[in-house]
């Protein structure tokens, strides 16, 4: 335990810049969007403001590279792969690291946007409010939010899985890192779909799509199978694992 | 006590060895002397702690000292002991001198004389 | 504790090790000697489990290098392998919770002995003090095999000194082996029991220091310059 929280703390610690970096760039961001509330258009500063959000998708690929990148950059690899714990420790450290970083981040973000831009964002959808009153939506929240989350933390094991893999590599290691997240991915979807039908006896969850109709607000509920989620993530977890004994069993340091 | 500068060509348990032998001759050690613990000598000399081990080995199988269980190892007791050592040590240097000095042609007169020449001076010197 | 045998290890422009077959006992200091390139930071990988042997095998306490090895042996690489911009008493901590055979008593011992404090910054120390971090690092646990890839290179006199006192002062006769290896002699001369010469990836010389002293009439400094220059 002790080890986990030392890693941890280490992990957090040394990427502590990047974190630091997007948040800076993004208030900066919406302070300027900020000074031109009442010069432009109400519209134009809140799809604005949204721009860090797609902004952090190549974040997150950028830290999630520079979580094991910066090991050898600075030769700390030496003393990671001398450790005697298990390499399950290290990965999924790393692996924590992205998540934490990457939901503070969303929150910070998510924050700045609604303080900044408040009476913007009422004022937009306040015709729409009444639709939200009886809070239908929250059950959908909760599963999109759960399927991106799985996607999100899938593609950040499969980028950790294929940045060990080119350090098996002595030349061309960019190339191969891209090379294999996207074979890796396309293995996952292949792989997803053999083992789907094995777990069609899985439950089907329901996600609510709202239209209107004569002025009121409806909903149709459409069944989504779970299967091809549990089957994703079982492939991605194989990968995740072929990519621990990489490290643990194959991975040198010349 | 031992102050070395090695002669790193030779093998160093030897060469401590010597030196305790001749502080033993000078009588800066005496008999019943404790050494200092195998560690504490292996680290004022800078050398492995086996090469100790064995300089006090072979001078324990060499009658040279005596270990007590628990307490140490001390210079052996008795007068002779030194005596010997010191006859031993002097008998060396004598003997590797006059194989020097024939060694470069000097004749048994030449040799007697340089030597008391040399004593002369150097008691002089030392008052 | 360590066999070795036909170890073979292939970079893609050089044999690094050519068919090594070494026994390391317990208790005894060996010096791994060579000139640069000569395969002592190889073959020290090898035994660390840093590097897979492409031919042979090596067995550390009856078992190939892995994680169960990592934990019964020390290792301190020639570069600087420590986190820079942490404190030494944050790399102190770090490193302790990894290690079950950490000795947190004698660290601080260690440290003193070495000139340094725990409030220093990692990043801000000279070479001198990094290579002595390095050493108390490596002397900070309870290990039966340490071993110490150029420990000396590059440092001045005084660190050199403090080095070598640390490694003898440290250093358990009774159930612990040391391998060290420079390409200097110089003053690590009296710290051998074991002296291993390695040359293009094999074993050119192994013996007692000793007896090799005896044999030539030379010391190890100028036996290694009379076979190497």
């Amino acid at each position: 335990m002790k080890a986990f929280w030392q890693l941890l703390r280490k992990e957090l610690l040394a990427q502590r810049w990047a974190v630091g970096i997007l948040l800076g760039l993004s208030f900066v961001w919406h302070l300027l969007l900020y000074s031109k509330i009442g010069i432009w258009y109400p519209q134009a500063i809140l799809s604005l403001g949204l721009i860090p959000f797609f902004f952090i998708h190549l974040w997150i690929l950028w830290i999630s590279i520079q979580v094991y990148r910066t090991e050898w950059a600075e030769d700390t690899a030496y003393l990671l792969l001398s450790l005697p714990v298990s390499s399950w420790l290290i990965t999924g450290v790393k692996l924590l690291t992205v998540v934490l970083y990457t939901c503070f981040s969303l929150l910070v973000i998510a924050a700045s946007y609604f303080t900044f831009f408040r009476g913007e964002i009422i004022s937009a959808i306040q015709p729409y409010l009444m639709y939200l009153e009886t809070g239908w939506y929250k059950r959908d929240l909760i599963n999109i939010g759960l399927i991106l989350f799985i996607f999100f933390v899938g593609s950040i094991m499969l980028i950790h899985f294929s940045y060990i893999c080119s350090r098996m590599v002595n030349r061309l290691r960019g190339l191969v890192l891209i090379w294999v997240f996207l074979l890796s991915n396309w293995v996952c979807s292949q792989l997803a779909n053999l083992i789907e039908p094995l777990l069609n006896w899985l439950p089907t969850f329901g996600v609510d799509l709202p239209y209107v109709e004569f002025g009121n607000l409806m909903l149709r509920e459409y069944r989504i199978p779970s299967s091809p989620f549990v089957s994703y993530i079982l492939v991605v977890f194989g990968l995740f694992a072929l990519g621990n004994w990489l490290w643990e069993k194959q991975i040198e340091l010349a | 006590m031992l102050k070395i500068e090695f002669d790193k060509a030779q093998p160093i348990y030897l060469q401590i060895i010597d030196q305790i032998k001749k502080a033993l001759a000078r009588g800066s050690l005496n008999p019943g002397d404790k050494l200092p613990s195998q560690r504490e000598l292996a680290l004022t000399l800078g050398v492995n702690p086996n090469t100790i081990q064995r300089v006090y080995r072979e001078m324990e199988q060499m009658g040279l000292t005596e270990t007590l269980r628990g307490q140490g190892t001390y210079i052996k007791q008795g007068d002779d002991l030194v005596k010997m050592v010191r006859s031993e040590m002097v008998n060396t240097v004598a003997e590797n001198f006059i194989n020097e000095m024939l060694a470069l042609g000097c004749s048994k007169e030449e040799i007697m004389t340089l030597v008391k020449q040399l004593l002369d001076k150097s008691i002089k010197l030392k008052g | 504790m360590v066999e070795i045998t036909g170890l073979v290890k292939v970079y893609p422009d050089t044999r690094a090790l050519d068919g090594i077959d070494l026994t390391i006992d317990s208790g005894k200091i060996y010096g791994l000697l060579g000139p640069n390139g000569s395969g002592k930071s190889t073959l020290l990988k090898c035994i660390a489990g840093l590097l897979r042997p492409d031919q042979g095998q090596i067995k550390v306490f009856g078992q190939r290098p892995g994680r169960v090895t990592k934990a019964k042996v020390a290792y301190l690489p020639e570069i600087d392998y420590l986190y820079r911009w942490m404190t030494i008493g944050e790399i102190i901590n770090f490193v302790a919770a990894m290690y079950p055979d950490w000795r947190e008593d004698k660290v601080d011992e260690l440290l003193k002995n070495m000139n340094l404090t725990k409030e220093q910054k990692i990043n801000s120390l000279s070479k001198g003090m990094r290579a002595r971090l390095k050493l108390v690092i490596a002397m900070a646990r309870e290990t039966e095999l340490v071993l110490l890839d150029e420990p000396l290179s590059g440092l001045d006199p005084s660190s050199r000194g403090k080095i070598v006192d640390m490694i003898l002062s440290e250093f358990r006769s009774e159930r612990q082996s040391v391998i060290l290896s420079t390409h200097e002699v110089g003053e690590t001369e009296n710290l051998y029991d074991e002296v291993i010469f390695l040359d293009k990836g094999t074993i050119r010389i192994m013996d007692q220091a000793e007896k090799l002293r005896q044999n030539h009439g030379l010391s190890i400094n100028d036996l290694f310059r009379e076979v190497f220059l």
